[in-house]
């Protein structure tokens, strides 16, 4: 019983980080991505109207 | 003692290894040499059923299209509704364990209209595709976003979500709104280009 219980805490401690590695990975990536379309974005709009 | 930590560590060990696999690909050679060779594939989908039927008949394609539209609704939906939830913003009323079992269930159903239609989509239009990067930006958020569902989020939800951190349980549901809304933006952006 105890040992079951030992084992399914492990299981969610490694649940729990590879989640925390891919959602900051998610994170980080999609703040890079959309920053520099926005960024493109705007340099086309200051290139069009000055 | 190895042994012992990879089966400890399993999920976290092959996570690692997957993301330097995808790092080391984005920056290989090999992704160069990939895209080269999956050319006939493409040439191969427009010649099928899928491609003619998708190329000739405008309100079929049309049709599809809308169904693949409304699966988008659909999955947008239940992303919505259970990182919504996850994130204690929408439904607080109701346990977080029934909504995010509940939108699971019809995510899966979405998701199998959405990569169906989506196929069909794709045989009509191959060509114009390969050659858009964005497209390529969304297949590429779509495996992520697949792989993170089946593989990171579902199994770290079947635990008891009260015993999970809950920083964890936030930085989770924000990274499935976010790569969802990449999947779905990418798609339009493909529908507006050329």
């Amino acid at each position: 019983m105890e040992n079951s219980r030992g084992k399914n805490a492990q299981q969610r401690k490694d649940s729990e980080r590879s989640a925390l590695l891919v959602a900051q990975a998610f994170i980080v990536f999609s703040g890079i991505y959309w920053f520099l379309q926005l960024e493109s974005v705007l340099e086309l709009l200051e290139l069009a109207y000055g | 003692m190895l042994t012992a930590f990879f089966s400890q560590n399993s999920r976290t060990v092959i996570t690692v290894a997957v993301l330097l696999l995808v790092t080391w690909f984005g920056y290989s050679d090999l992704r160069t040499a990939a895209f080269v060779a999956i050319e006939p594939f493409f040439q191969w989908m427009e010649t099928t059923w899928f491609g003619v039927i998708g190329k000739t008949w405008g309100p079929v394609f049309a049709f599809i299209q809308a169904i693949h539209l409304l699966g988008l609704a659909v999955l947008g939906g239940t992303v919505l509704a259970g990182d919504g939830r996850l994130l204690n913003i929408v439904l607080t009323d109701v346990p977080a364990k029934i909504v995010v079992d509940r939108c699971h269930r019809v995510f899966v159903w979405a998701l199998i209209a959405l990569l169906a239609t989506g196929i069909f989509m794709a045989c009509g239009v191959a060509m114009k595709i390969y050659y858009l990067p964005v497209y390529w930006y969304k297949m590429l958020a779509l495996v992520a976003g697949m792989l993170f569902h089946f593989y990171v989020r579902k199994p770290l939800l079947n635990h008891d979500i009260d015993e999970l951190n809950p920083v964890v349980v936030k930085m989770v549901a924000i990274a499935s709104i976010l790569v969802w809304f990449l999947v779905a933006a990418t798609g339009r952006w493909i529908g507006f280009s050329g």
